[in-house]
């Protein structure tokens, strides 16, 4: 599929499915970035004072510790299983203060910076050749 | 990508219907709500799978009265805050009227029929939009041993046990009688 279709499909996503506004889609030379000032997925939960989150940091959880239980799964579901599955994450979360997120969703895999394989636990395979 | 695209890609489905049916455009409109609806199956279905999935998951790890317990906090968290006007002052017909918009209006399903008869009002649901999607599943989460908490049954679905520990056995001890009573007829 080509990005700008999976661009439309990732949109599809939240606009039909989740059936949110995104607040914004942006272009730059390497990716989409789809930022959501309240994510209508996880975003609601963390608005909420007691809601559960990781008492410890586990590379599942983006290596970082006070992590949204629900919102983990992003990191274990589309970031390490994509890895495992394709090589790469099927997109990027990059959690905002109150509830929202940016999700990035990169032209080439080839650019995604290491550092979001590195808070997974995981190091970015070097293209041979 | 053309900006002017990605502009409109960012708008959700309701405000799209919303404009449609501002616009006088009832065939897009009306194909609009036939999209949401099979959307909104498929979402609501896909947090059943979690669900189910969870629950089983802490009966095998932890044991199934564990489950019980997950429904008990689920209850005061989340369903009486929503539900708990079933004890309110309020005719027994407002009743059926708000039980039945929890069907219509909150899971969005249509109730098969509604009987009333001397002692009570019957909803009648072919599957229930609720656990009644789960139990089709053939490899959903359901109780191995008989419990108070899932209708003294073995066999229950996990989480349709949720109706036995919120709405009956929680309800006979905040009011001395079950919100509604429920039975699948498995």
């Amino acid at each position: 599929m080509s990005i700008e279709d999976k661009v439309r499909k990732r949109a599809y996503t939240w606009t039909n499915w989740h059936m949110a506004n995104i607040d914004e889609i942006i272009e730059d030379d390497e990716k989409f970035a789809f930022k959501l000032k309240t994510c209508h997925s996880g975003g609601r939960i963390r608005k909420w004072p007691n809601h559960g989150r990781t008492k410890e940091a586990h590379p599942w959880a983006w290596g970082q510790k006070g992590v949204c239980y629900y919102c983990s799964h992003c990191s274990v579901v589309l970031e390490t299983m994509g890895i495992e599955k394709a090589g790469y994450p099927a997109w990027i979360a990059e959690q905002q203060p109150d509830g929202g997120c940016i999700q990035y969703l990169y032209k080439d895999p080839e650019k995604i910076p290491e550092k979001y394989y590195k808070r997974l636990g995981l190091q970015k395979k070097k293209k041979s050749g | 990508m053309d900006k002017k695209e990605l502009k409109e890609l960012t708008v959700s489905v309701y405000d799209r219907l919303n404009q449609a049916i501002m616009d006088g455009d009832n065939e897009k409109a009306i194909a609009m709500i036939k999209e949401m609806e099979r959307n909104k199956r498929d979402f609501d279905d896909s947090y059943r799978e979690w669900v189910d999935l969870m629950l089983t998951y802490i009966a095998d790890k932890l044991g199934e009265d564990a489950v019980y317990e997950v429904h008990r906090m689920n209850g005061e968290r989340s369903l009486w805050p929503r539900l708990g006007w079933i004890f309110g002052p309020m005719s027994i017909e407002d009743k059926v009227r708000k039980r039945a918009y929890t069907w219509t209006n909150w899971h969005m399903a249509n109730i098969d029929e509604i009987i009333e008869d001397d002692e009570k009002f019957a909803f009648k649901l072919k599957t229930c939009h609720s656990g009644g999607r789960i139990r089709k599943w053939p490899n959903h989460g359901r109780t191995k041993e008989a419990h108070p908490w899932a209708w003294g049954q073995k066999g229950v679905c996990y989480y349709c046990s949720h109706c036995s520990v919120v709405l009956e056995t929680m309800g006979i001890e905040k009011a001395g009688y079950p919100a509604w009573i429920a039975y699948s007829g498995r």
